[in-house]
């Protein structure tokens, strides 16, 4: 017959134990990052090789954020991060900031941008807490995590711990899809670009801060490059005729990030800020 | 204690120069991002937490009645990464915090710099120590 303790120690009291014992900040935040390219001086060689993967195709591992913060021009950021010098794109607010004319929204979308713009987008649903689509992502101050192998992609958010996966596996695009925030993504190679090809995003779906979105009747292409080890460059059609009249592309930018973590932000933890918003109204 | 609510700097007509970090919202849709005040006060609680970093503080008035402040930071992540680590500040503790104005008068602030009772002082994710004298220069300039 097993003895028992002096006093009933439950896993629970274990747990609250440990966790009380642990500082609540020991994560891996500045752990080094394997198989960085350096240069003498020790900084990233960010024009070293991409890596690549077992098939010989570009290897798109990594952590990454914007190349091009906000910074009111133009200015690539051609330096690796650390993951303390993030920041907005110079893409978040405007999203079709580099085309002439702008984007070229459908008249019904005109006036809801309009609004949405000039009333500092207090319905952005960011601000409530909901998941951010892709091609907002790539330019928002929370990192990118890119884990690739043959067959498949898959970006982690830590913004409210989010996924998106591509498949690299040949499967062909769901032909009635169930509308979700990211959509549906099969990818093919064009040598050493890789093509992802994405539908059945929600209606209403924001991808920059003035209010533009997807629809259901979106398709986005997204054709990635890494250039190098520090660079990842893609370009991104959008194809979406209930939202703009004609089909319209930019080129978003990103940097490696090194010797850093994702850590989870789990935005509806304590969200105080959609109230205060509802208040201008 | 006192209370320190001094209007700065009069409208500037861009706010994008700077990469303020928009992360779980647009400062600019909460605060007036072209205007700095100062508020003073004792500390009741503060986290590090999600989405945004927050201080709450006893604020003493103009006409000597305390006023409950709360200041918001940077997100949690950032912060983390730069350092923080939740024991910044405690309560009881007396602080002093430079930032921006809520845009509906309410009393909240979103911080540049924070003061701590030994002199000590730290930064928003937003801003670095430079960045805020060239702030505060382009927002003299933009008058």
């Amino acid at each position: 017959m097993p003895m028992k303790p002096a006093f009933p120690i439950r896993p629970a009291s274990l747990l609250i134990a440990f966790l009380a014992s642990t500082p609540s900040l020991a994560q891996w935040i500045d752990y080094p990052t394997a198989g960085v390219p350096r240069r003498p001086d020790g900084s990233v060689d960010m024009h070293a090789p991409a890596p690549k993967l077992p098939d010989g195709k570009p290897d798109f591992s990594g952590i990454w954020t914007t190349a091009e913060p906000n910074r009111g021009d133009k200015r690539e950021v051609d330096a690796a991060s650390d993951g303390t010098d993030i920041a907005a794109s110079r893409q978040m607010a405007d999203i079709g900031v580099d085309l002439p004319g702008g984007l070229p929204y459908q008249p019904w979308l005109v006036p809801i941008v309009k609004e949405r713009t000039a009333n500092l987008a207090v319905d952005d649903p960011h601000i409530r807490c909901f998941p951010d689509n892709f091609l907002r992502a790539y330019g928002l101050p929370h990192l990118l995590k890119f884990v690739h192998k043959p067959g498949l992609l898959v970006v982690l958010n830590e913004m409210n711990a989010g996924y998106r996966q591509v498949f690299t596996d040949g499967r062909p695009l769901p032909e009635d899809p169930n509308p979700t925030p990211q959509g549906y993504s099969s990818a093919k190679w064009s040598g050493d670009t890789l093509v992802v090809d994405t539908i059945g995003v929600r209606d209403n779906t924001w991808i920059d801060w003035n209010g533009s979105v997807l629809t259901e009747a979106a398709k986005v292409r997204e054709e990635m490059q890494r250039p190098d080890f520090g660079h990842l460059v893609i370009k991104v059609t959008v194809d979406d005729p209930k939202a703009y009249t004609k089909p319209w592309t930019v080129t978003l930018k990103e940097r490696i990030v090194v010797d850093a973590e994702l850590i989870d932000e789990i935005c509806l933890e304590n969200e105080q800020d959609y109230k205060e918003l509802k208040g201008l109204e | 204690m006192q209370t320190k609510v001094a209007a700065a700097w009069a409208l500037a007509a861009c706010f994008a120069p700077f990469a303020l970090v928009e992360a779980h919202h647009s400062a600019a849709s909460l605060y007036r991002l072209d205007k700095e005040i100062t508020v003073e006060g004792v500390v009741t609680r503060y986290s590090l937490g999600n989405p945004h970093a927050r201080i709450y503080l006893k604020v003493k008035g103009q006409n000597g009645v305390d006023e409950d402040w709360m200041a918001e930071g940077g997100s949690r992540t950032v912060l983390i990464r730069k350092g923080w680590t939740g024991e910044e500040v405690h309560p009881g503790d007396t602080v002093k915090i430079v930032g921006n104005p809520s845009r509906d008068g309410s009393k909240v602030v979103h911080w540049e710099k924070l003061v701590l009772p030994d002199g000590r002082e730290l930064w928003g994710e937003d801003i670095a120590p430079g960045d805020l004298d060239r702030l505060r220069e382009r927002r003299r300039t933009q008058e």
